[in-house]
């Protein structure tokens, strides 16, 4: 290898040493936009995951709320509840309601839920169909244990 | 030939030079790298923690609400005393729950209060800034419950994510030198 030879590696370096160091922030910066995107993504994602559902339980729950509200001011009776209720659901978003027996009080309760956490329970006087309480547990979060054998299936009449 | 030393030489140099300024800088980029990233999450969570925080104080304050409206509405009689002491009720049942105490101390409060200002008659209860329920009263008796606004609340619009900003590499990061 002759000396001009080497005199031209020598600039054929240089160059390229130069341009490595333009662009090694540029690296850098990519990395670091990738970790960020990563990071703030995912927070996004599941935040905003949990923004929608508790904003959706709480559309949800207002209706549940409000059927309580009005029945406790304007139901005398399971007629009355039945109307308010089919009222305020407009948007269909009640589950089929659950109607048993209570076998401690002897009345009829209609268990009205949009999912499986979040519902009221009305009962009614077997005798009179008269509304003798809406139970709103469910709504402030204090866990209702059903016992299995306190409750018998059985017809709801609405009339 | 004496020109082609001199070209030698000074590449060398050149080279040298470039090789300790490369690694200066890449420390230094690797340094504000590690450090923008950091703060920039940093940040974008703690808008994010905020936003939950603050809906999650509104749940529970809408369900004190909902509450009070609900056993307002099985009274048979009501007046602003009972009305006060319904709400001083609601208050202080909501601090017996160990979970509500946990939550409190992450939204660095130390009780949950309703907001409910007196009017002559009327006893307006607020969520935030919006009156959502009017308790009329005549005298010492319940006129009437106006709940209305109350149903019509919708915080879909009050709690939004929003999403990261662009990343900014020369963003002005507090404490870099």
């Amino acid at each position: 290898m002759n000396f001009k030879t080497l005199t031209i590696l020598s600039v054929v370096m240089s160059v390229a040493l130069l341009i490595t160091v333009f662009m090694q922030k540029g690296s850098y910066v990519s990395q670091a936009k990738t970790a960020y995107e990563n990071q703030t993504k995912s927070a996004f994602s599941n935040a905003g995951y949990v923004v929608g559902a508790v904003n959706n339980v709480i559309q949800k729950n207002t209706l549940l709320w409000k059927i309580a509200t009005d029945a406790s001011l304007n139901a005398k009776t399971s007629k009355d509840f039945a109307l308010i209720e089919k009222r305020s659901d407009q948007a269909k978003e009640l589950m089929s309601p659950e109607i048993k027996t209570d076998k401690e009080t002897g009345y009829l309760t209609r268990k009205v839920a949009v999912n499986s956490d979040y519902y009221i329970i009305a009962s009614f006087n077997k005798k009179n169909n008269q509304l003798m309480g809406v139970n709103v547990d469910a709504l402030l979060g204090k866990i209702e244990t059903e016992d299995s054998n306190g409750f018998s299936e059985e017809d709801f009449e609405e009339n | 030939m004496d020109k082609m030393k001199l070209i030698f030489t000074a590449n060398v140099v050149v080279i040298i030079v470039l090789i300790v300024v490369m690694f200066s800088l890449k420390g230094k980029y690797r340094d504000q790298a590690q450090l923008v990233v950091k703060e920039t999450t940093e940040a974008y969570i703690a808008e994010v923690n905020k936003t939950l925080y603050a809906q999650g104080q509104f749940v529970d304050e809408w369900n004190m609400v909902w509450e009070l409206v609900f056993e307002s509405a099985n009274k048979k009689s009501l007046n602003p005393k009972t009305l006060e002491s319904m709400i001083s009720a609601i208050e202080s049942n909501y601090l017996k729950n160990p979970k509500n105490l946990e939550k409190l101390e992450k939204w660095g409060l130390k009780e949950l209060k309703m907001r409910v200002e007196a009017e002559a008659n009327l006893r307006n209860v607020y969520l935030g800034d919006d009156k959502v329920v009017v308790f009329d009263f005549a005298g010492d008796k319940l006129k009437s419950i106006n709940y209305d606004a109350l149903i019509a609340y919708s915080p879909s619009e009050k709690f939004k994510i929003n999403e990261p900003a662009p990343f900014n590499f020369n963003s002005k990061i507090e404490g870099a030198k």
